[in-house]
């Protein structure tokens, strides 16, 4: 071992930490035979020795009482405060479902206005078009929506069929207005550019998915971008007030089941 | 009972579990704070500010990058710096360049072990305001590795750092040490004692 190597076993030498046998034993060697390492070792130890001496008088140094009082009634504070704290992780998850239950709320609002928006609209027009209906029943088989099973998948996949000729169709009829205002489903169709990109389906209700779904509509509303968080979605808050397309997967019940989000 | 089975408790809501807890690691990192600041004012607030957080955020900590004690000395670590660079009053950090900490060893020999002639109790306050008169980078690790006898892989976790790089620190941190100390122990030894402190700084 020569003087440069010496230099970089000395710390671990003097400090008496675990190392290489070997590497020791030739350093200990060289310190033997180099007097100029032997004084820098002979140095580092004495440095290890006072900080061990300095560490060793500092043991008795803690923290004074009214630092772990003010920690407590801090604590306390924190108890009384929530009664039951939450377990780890369920603070967050509290706030989650906390803002899922309110773009639930807001969900189901939104769909019940369009429900019957679109039911008052069938009615007043006669040759109205059912946009997206669907349902297995004798009465609805002459409608231009094909009648699909069980799945949700079928469901959208008629939605698309239906669409295709639609996208065709100029956009002239296209009235944002009324889109954002009732979001009529006809109107809604022509607003659909050629390439969308959805996410897939959330379910907005406990097994949303999983429920037979015999019937039921696809609609397409407008909601605010803020709406996302509800579902575990990431947002950007400088654009929370923007408004965002989604679609909703209502079944013969009125009931949401499900929605994915379209851009 | 580990530190972990404590933590859950805390997490619970336990308060003997926060007290058994508190009382176990606020030595180590109130010293921590005391050698990285030399007040023990700030060494206070920074033991309390520690404890606080984990109190509040105890969910953040992640057993598997390192125990608990190396998340506590971690948060203190960051405590200290912001408080380090917002209040450099309390420490007269002395600005030592790199160039210093690579001394040579040819630099670093003396004729005779200088830190002999000192009585152990100037030795202990000399290295104790030689430590406090390193540069903050070298000085955590002093801290950590000789003072608090971490090993280099804790001390990387809490520096967040390579292990090499505590390596390297420790020993131009060490090299600067003696060199301090050195310094002092060659004042004439009429004056070494009322000077020892300022001759560090």
């Amino acid at each position: 071992m020569n003087c440069q190597l010496f230099e970089e076993i000395i710390t671990d030498l003097a400090r008496d930490r675990m190392m290489e046998a070997g590497r020791r034993e030739s350093g200990l060697a060289h310190a033997a035979e180099c007097a100029r390492c032997a004084a820098r070792l002979r140095e580092e130890r004495s440095l290890s020795a006072v900080l061990r001496a300095l560490a060793e008088s500092d043991k008795a140094l803690v923290a004074p009482d009214q630092v772990e009082a003010t920690l407590l009634a801090a604590f306390r504070a924190r108890a009384a405060a929530s009664p039951e704290i939450p377990a780890k992780g369920w603070r967050r998850s509290r706030w989650a479902m906390a803002a899922a239950a309110a773009g639930l709320l807001i969900l189901a609002l939104t769909v019940s206005r369009l429900i019957s928006s679109s039911a008052s609209n069938r009615e007043s027009r006669q040759n109205g078009f059912s946009a997206l209906t669907v349902s297995p029943s004798p009465a609805n088989t002459e409608s231009p929506v094909p009648t699909v099973s069980s799945s949700e998948q079928k469901l959208v996949a008629a939605r698309d069929e239906r669409l295709k000729p639609r996208l065709a169709r100029p956009r002239s009829r296209f009235n944002r207005r009324s889109f954002e205002k009732a979001i009529e489903p006809e109107e809604v169709l022509d607003f659909y550019p050629a390439r969308e990109i959805a996410t897939d389906f959330i379910p907005t209700v406990y097994g949303g998915l999983g429920w037979p779904l015999d019937s039921g509509q696809l609609l397409r509303i407008q909601m605010p971008r803020s709406a996302l968080a509800a579902f575990g979605l990431p947002i950007n808050y400088e654009r929370a007030d923007e408004p965002i397309k989604a679609e909703v997967l209502v079944g013969a019940d009125g009931l949401a089941r499900a929605i994915r989000f379209v851009r | 009972m580990t530190d972990d089975e404590l933590l859950q408790l805390v997490v619970a809501g336990d308060e003997a579990a926060f007290t058994a807890l508190y009382r176990r690691r606020q030595g180590g990192i109130y010293r921590f704070a005391l050698r990285m600041c030399g007040s023990a004012a700030v060494a206070e607030e920074v033991t309390q500010e520690v404890f606080m957080i984990l109190m509040k955020e105890a969910g953040r900590y992640d057993r598997a990058r390192g125990s608990l004690s190396t998340y506590l000395f971690g948060i203190a670590r960051n405590q200290v710096l912001r408080r380090l660079a917002r209040e450099s009053s309390y420490v007269p950090i002395q600005d030592d360049s790199e160039e210093e900490g690579t001394a040579t060893p040819e630099q670093l020999i003396a004729d005779s072990d200088p830190l002999a002639e000192l009585t152990r109790n100037e030795l202990i306050e000399s290295v104790r305001q030689a430590v406090l008169a390193l540069p903050a980078h070298y000085r955590e690790v002093v801290v950590l590795c000789d003072l608090h006898e971490m090993g280099y892989a804790e001390a990387a976790i809490v520096l967040g750092c390579a292990i090499g790089t505590v390596r390297s620190r420790l020993h131009r941190a060490r090299a600067l040490l003696v060199k301090k100390l050195r310094a002092c122990a060659g004042s004439e030894p009429a004056s070494f004692q009322a000077t020892s402190v300022r001759c560090l700084r």
